[in-house]
């Protein structure tokens, strides 16, 4: 009987998220319009992705709210990381390696990332999908779970989720090892 | 039944929200946006707010911080809910005067029972702030002003950040046939023992930042977890022991340098080493001579001894008798004031010179607790130094680094800087 009850508080359909720049923390809410947010941001037909109830803060001093507006439109190839919340919410439906969410993480990543160290664990078979998803995917933002990023300069600034979505255009050093279960 | 006060930009979520209040019996007042619920709480006086934190205009961090500075609404319990999960927005919001945090999509079953909890613990507070009249001539930050003897203890209380993990029996007394007879040393140890008489009062990470700040003045510096089982400084600074105490006690009191030596974990910051506590418990404590002679084996190499005491033994004991300083950690709750009450009585019984004891006052909670002079008046003595409550322990535990480490100019940090020098 409890668990009829145990609805979900969030706005339906729209997933909250942090968008990470080199300069700026964006946290807004993407639509999903039937795809994830992983999907949206791979989705090549569009170089933006729209957020809405939008908060800015400089990466500086990230709990500052410096800014708002209702809705806003992201260049996705400035973004290098995108913060969710909920691991389900990484997950891809189109990508060749797709895995379900409740999949055990089989590698664990570090990258560091546009002055960020992230840590976290890929959800991917084998050493082969590993090298082909980080080296020839034609995706540009992959889910690493369980993720934290962490500011190399100041390690009070700190991020971490279920997921995070990596740009691989803005890794610099991506090193991938078996995970300890 | 709770009079709950919510305060978020979506109405469609306030719709959410309140549908599931009812459900549970509570009455809902809503609110859209930040100036709203700052006019709803103070015309409605709600038992509790749930704060969202962004909201165009008045952010959740000005609302709860504008609540916090009314008489009115200084004492009501706010929840923030939040899509915006990381540490430093949870830190920024305690930080503004939020009492609990919980991140968006959060289930229905989580906010209640949260939100029960923080109902529970308002209970259990002495009563005459929650309810208390708007005055012109009220503080901005009133403080409870409990009668000590009479006030109700806090049950089922959280643990505070900061606070020690392990809650020891309380002593009111020490029978005299327990006092351990303890042959002081000819020459003074370096030790400063620290006394927390009730768990959760922060006397283990006091004591570990206390030996961190001593640190920067002198070149070595040893930590001794006097614990009796599972003690927290190992724990907390993410050292795998080498040794603790237990290890020496079947050597009774023949143990030299190197046998004491070999039990001393280095802590990776040069200067730094610990003793711990045993994991599991052992037969006895040390014995009185035995713990002297470890103390005066570690004063050959360490300059200062800092001493956790978290738990009444002979060995501990000793550690009080010998101390140079005894620094007595309460937290300025009203339970933590009423185990102390026999403070002075307590220490006389067992040999401790007064002259040398402090009083220092932890707050481990974000909110205003008993004033110092209620304390000071209930423990029948002067309150030395007060420790601001420290929003950055949290991060201190997770990470193993000592606080005034992470943070060296906190107002934590720069309080206990206050305190060396007063030591």
């Amino acid at each position: 009987m409890s668990d009829k009850i145990d609805k979900v508080i969030a706005r339906k359909g729209v997933v909250a998220a942090e968008f990470l720049s080199s300069s700026y923390r964006i946290s807004g809410e993407v639509v999903l319009k039937g795809q994830p947010v992983v999907d949206s941001m791979n989705d090549k037909m569009s170089n933006f992705i729209r957020a809405e109830n939008i908060y800015v803060s400089p990466i500086s001093d990230p709990a500052v709210l410096k800014a708002h507006y209702t809705f806003g439109q992201l260049r996705k190839e400035n973004i290098s990381m995108v913060v969710i919340n909920r691991e389900e919410d990484g997950a891809s439906r189109h990508s060749i390696y797709h895995t379900q969410p409740n999949q055990p993480i089989i590698f664990s990543l570090f990258a560091t990332v546009s002055g960020f160290e992230v840590r976290g664990g890929l959800k991917i078979n084998s050493l082969t999908d590993v090298d082909n998803l980080l080296m020839q995917s034609v995706d540009r933002f992959i889910t690493i779970y369980r993720a934290t990023a962490r500011a190399a300069e100041n390690q009070a600034i700190e991020f971490s989720g279920g997921a995070i979505l990596l740009n691989r255009e803005s890794v610099n050093i991506v090193c991938v090892d078996k995970a300890v279960q | 039944m709770a009079r709950v006060l919510v305060i978020d930009d979506d109405t469609g979520l306030l719709q959410m929200v309140k549908l599931m209040l009812e459900r549970e019996g509570h009455q809902s007042i809503l609110a859209e946006g930040g100036e709203a619920g700052i006019r709803a709480a103070l015309s409605q006086t709600p038992d509790v707010a749930i704060i969202d934190l962004m909201m165009p205009g008045i952010s959740g961090y000005d609302v709860t911080r504008q609540l916090r500075g009314n008489p009115q609404t200084a004492r009501m319990p706010i929840m923030i809910l939040t899509a915006r999960s990381q540490p430093m927005d949870k830190q920024m919001a305690l930080n503004a005067g939020a009492t609990a945090y919980m991140s968006k999509p959060v289930s229905s079953r989580d906010l209640i029972a949260r939100l029960a909890e923080m109902l529970e613990n308002q209970e259990h507070r002495p009563a005459q702030t929650t309810q208390a009249p708007p005055t012109a001539a009220a503080p901005v930050r009133p403080a409870t002003n409990p009668t000590v003897s009479n006030a109700p203890a806090p049950t089922n209380r959280r643990l505070p950040i900061g606070a020690d993990v392990t809650a020891d029996a309380v002593p009111t007394a020490i029978p005299q046939g327990a006092v351990p007879r303890v042959k002081l040393p000819e020459k003074q140890l370096p030790v400063i023992a620290v006394l927390a008489l009730r768990g959760g009062s922060g006397g283990t990470t006091l004591a570990i930042n206390l030996a961190f700040t001593i640190r920067r003045l002198i070149e070595r510096v040893c930590i001794v977890d006097m614990s009796m089982v599972g003690g927290q400084v190992g724990l907390y600074l993410h050292l795998n022991l080498r040794g603790t105490w237990a290890d020496l006690l079947p050597l009774g009191d023949r143990f030299d340098a190197r046998d004491v030596g070999s039990k001393i974990t280095p802590h990776p910051q040069q200067g730094i080493g610990v003793i711990g506590a045993p994991a599991s418990p052992p037969p006895q404590s040390l014995t009185a001579e035995a713990a002297v002679m470890m103390f005066t084996t570690l004063a050959a190499g360490f300059q200062s001894l800092v001493v956790d005491v978290s738990s009444l033994n002979v060995a501990s004991m000793a550690a009080l008798v010998v101390a140079r300083t005894v620094v007595v950690v309460l937290s300025d709750d009203v339970a933590a004031i009423h185990s102390n009450s026999n403070l002075v009585s307590m220490l006389t019984s067992m040999n401790v010179d007064m002259k040398n004891v402090r009083v220092v006052v932890n707050h481990t909670r974000p909110e205003p607790g008993t004033p110092i002079p209620v304390i000071a008046k209930a423990i029948g003595g002067a309150v030395s130094a007060e420790l601001p409550y420290d929003i950055n322990q949290l991060q201190a535990l997770r990470r193993g680094v000592p606080s005034v480490v992470m943070v060296p100019d906190s107002p934590y940090a720069l309080a206990l800087q206050g305190l060396t020098r007063l030591l």
